[in-house]
């Protein structure tokens, strides 16, 4: 007989291949799985907190353009439910960002050392859409590893406000954080640290 | 008789989360190695436990897996990898490059060019390219950390003067994404251009020295070279394989007995599928 996964074990495995082809391949929009239970929050983010999160991870959540405290229902829920720690920005492995408001919260987060650059926060940053019509777009051509020459991603004009933050946190390579846009619909690319943005006028 | 129960994929969650975090830090840190916590196996590490973990923890059940070994397909150690991931995955199974998403391997790259919709997973038994220079594992992180190759750069050099041509035939040291010095696994130099620009993503597992790197699709991978001393892939003018008649593959050389009973040495592809569909054709 060969072993099932369950239901739950299924979505974070298809979670972890989609981030995995998105930050193989950024700029390339994937689609997150929501994970076949009732949760608080956006389904697809309870399917990347249980494919990444455990008692060895810290975790801090943003909206607002403020960090939610210990006693926010969604931190609550994580460290019951994945066994994660809540922790304050510049100790966290992963962050979830829910707004443009939040974009200046990016430069808390810890960019690993030159000898431990992996210790650098893996960002998912809540966007408008991953799906925009060009006239209202923002585009952003990406360069880098993952990408044959370049390519452009387009996102809502308010998502913009990441630009810059984004473009700090991969300013002393190979420290730096790695980003996954998100938008409303769990459409998903990854901006790994070694991607580099610039905006381009249509 | 009892029947063996395992979890789905062999290792636990807790343990696939791990290396998950760790491939998707691999894969933003080109080149660069990231510690893991490599655990045991029903098999011995130095026998693909590293390249193993990193396979358990992708395939999912609509995946179909090649392994092989020395370009092989059917020696021992691919036939019992393959076996223990089929029994606790319920993968189909190929030896046809092509028909395969997941192929874990020991030595070879696949001669045909692989897709963007294929993930190779490389075992590695020696992790560090500056083990020639710095035996000491600490100080070796130190210099990836500041980039300080000097003294690699030298040793490459030395053994040129030494030997007349660069003397390491596999584990070839290159620079990944123009960062990282890295080790090309035991893979021949005739391989190592396929790492370049690829459109595959590539993976790397030490079980036992517990590192995971890789190498992202449209990544520059360049060996170590000098001016008056390029780099050069295995090649034997006029050479060709015995079965398929192919000039242009990895050879390799191999006893035979014949019927008299003496033994001659035969010449043919390293990858065995490459050569059977090869044969096929003609
Ligand atoms: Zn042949």
């Amino acid at each position: 007989m060969v072993p099932m996964s369950t239901p739950l074990e299924t979505a974070c495995r298809a979670t972890f291949r989609t981030l995995l082809a998105c930050f193989a391949r950024p700029g390339t929009l994937g689609r997150l799985v929501a994970p076949p239970l009732a949760a608080p929050g956006p389904g697809w983010w309870t399917g990347i907190a249980f494919a990444l999160l455990d008692q060895t991870q810290g975790v801090a959540l943003a909206h607002a353009g403020r960090w939610r405290s210990a006693d926010d229902p969604l931190v609550r829920w994580l460290t019951l439910r994945c066994h994660a720690r809540h922790v304050s920005a510049p100790q966290a492995q992963l962050a979830l960002l829910a707004d443009p408001a939040c974009a200046p919260l990016l430069d808390e987060l810890p960019q690993g050392s030159l000898t431990y650059p992996e210790a650098g926060a893996t960002a998912v940053v809540l966007v408008g859409t991953l799906a925009c019509p060009a006239a209202d777009a923002t585009v952003w051509q990406l360069r880098g590893p993952g990408i044959a020459a370049h390519c452009d991603l387009a996102l809502d004009a308010a998502a913009g406000a990441w630009l810059a933050p984004i473009q700090r946190s991969r300013a002393h390579y190979p420290r730096g954080i790695d980003v996954v846009l998100v938008d409303q619909d769990g459409r998903c690319a990854g901006l790994p640290r070694t991607t580099r943005i610039t905006e381009r006028g249509l | 008789m009892h029947e063996l129960h395992y979890t789905y994929g062999l290792i636990d969650e807790d343990s696939k989360r791990e290396v998950r975090r760790a491939l998707l830090k691999a894969v933003a840190l080109p080149g660069h190695q990231v510690p893991f916590a490599s655990r045991d196996l029903p098999i011995a590490r130095g026998w693909g436990t590293g390249g193993l973990q990193i396979t358990l923890a992708l395939l999912a059940p609509e995946d179909i897996l090649k392994v092989i070994d020395q370009g092989d397909d059917e020696s021992v150690n691919a036939v019992n990898l393959r076996r223990l991931i089929a029994q606790t995955t319920g993968v189909a199974l190929t030896a046809v490059t092509a028909d395969a998403t997941v192929i874990q391997t020991r030595h070879r790259i696949p001669e045909e060019r692989l897709r963007a919709d294929q993930i190779l997973v490389l075992q590695v038994p020696m992790v560090d390219p500056l083990r020639w220079v710095e035996p000491n594992l600490e100080r070796a992180t130190v210099m990836h950390g500041e980039a300080d190759y000097g003294r690699m750069w030298v040793y490459m050099y030395e053994s040129v003067i030494r030997a007349g041509d660069l003397r390491i035939a596999t584990q070839y040291p290159v620079i990944v994404a123009d960062r990282y010095l890295m080790d090309t696994t035991p893979i021949p130099r005739w391989d190592v251009p396929k790492l370049h620009q690829a459109d595959a993503l590539f993976l790397f597992g030490a079980g036992r020295e517990k590192r995971i790197y890789a190498v992202p699709p449209h990544t520059s991978v360049a060996p170590l070279e000098f001016e008056d001393v390029p780099f050069r892939v295995e090649y034997t003018p006029g050479q060709c394989c015995a079965r398929c008649g192919c000039g242009d593959s990895f050879l390799t050389s191999h006893a035979v007995s014949g019927a008299d009973g003496a033994t001659r040495w035969v010449t043919t592809c390293s990858d065995t599928s490459f050569c059977a569909a090869r044969q096929a054709v003609s």
